[in-house]
């Protein structure tokens, strides 16, 4: 017992790091401000696209999975309604992700630190923008 | 190595505009019919658009597991577990880019018609 106890104990701090995963409430109340939302957008954003392209990967090789034809199948699916919102959704999430992804890109190689918060502003506006022109393309 | 992968996710990161505007555009904003079968395999045998998606699979890939990997670094896992981690991630890395090839090249020699 004493030896599983303690192997136990080595890897206790690596239970704790799953928990603080989940602790994103605490990280913006400790720090408001717009670095932290653009952090914190970046990561969950981040996070959804690597899930996505695994499922992306698995659906375009369906016809290995599932046999001929389902490919088509599935790709006939997306003419559905509730794909157009899910879709809209996706370049949503991909779109923050790469704005963001460029102010931060700009902010460590230009050096434009000191203006951070107002860069992250003018990703929200750039993001509005995109993601507007989209849902307009897609529902009219 | 930390740094390597710090602007390798930056490298990546701008590789990844250049392609998903690409990408999104031909596939999203010219209508539904660019998904079919036959406009996708038609698409890859034009050896700019299979040459396109060979360098943007392991280069998607590796921005995503990296950037994963960062994530869970941000909060101090043990050597241990950044060692199993690693092994992971590559492992599934390699994986998906083995079947993300096999699929392309399963549409440029059109095996399944």
């Amino acid at each position: 017992m004493g030896n599983i106890g303690n192997a136990l104990l080595a890897h206790y701090g690596d239970y704790i790091i799953y928990m603080r995963i989940f602790s994103i409430v605490q990280d913006i109340s400790r720090n408001r401000n717009e670095g932290t939302i653009a952090f914190i957008l970046h990561r969950i954003t981040g996070i959804c696209l690597a899930g996505y392209i695994f499922l992306h990967l698995v659906v375009l090789g369906s016809d290995f999975i599932l046999g001929k034809g389902s490919f088509g199948k599935l790709m006939g699916q997306f003419e559905q309604p509730l794909f157009k919102i899910l879709e809209i959704a996706l370049i949503g999430v991909i779109t923050f992700h790469l704005i963001n992804g460029l102010r931060i890109i700009v902010l460590d190689f230009l050096r434009f630190t000191r203006i951070q918060r107002v860069l992250f502003w003018v990703v929200v506006f750039l993001w509005v923008i995109v993601v507007g022109i989209t849902a307009v393309v897609f529902l009219c | 190595m930390s740094f390597y992968r710090w602007l390798l996710q930056r490298l990546t990161g701008i590789f990844l505009v250049l392609f998903l505007i690409l990408h999104i555009i031909t596939l999203h904003f010219s209508g539904h019919s660019s998904f079919d079968y036959q406009a996708v395999q038609g698409r890859f045998q034009d050896p700019f658009w299979f040459i396109f998606y060979f360098l943007f699979l392991p280069n998607t890939l590796f921005h995503g597991l990296n950037g994963l990997y960062g994530i869970i670094e941000d909060y101090k896992p043990s050597k241990g577990l950044k060692i199993i981690l690693a092994i992971g991630l590559w492992g599934s890395g390699i994986v998906a880019l083995i079947w993300g090839i096999l699929v392309m090249l399963s549409w440029r020699i059109m095996v399944i018609t």
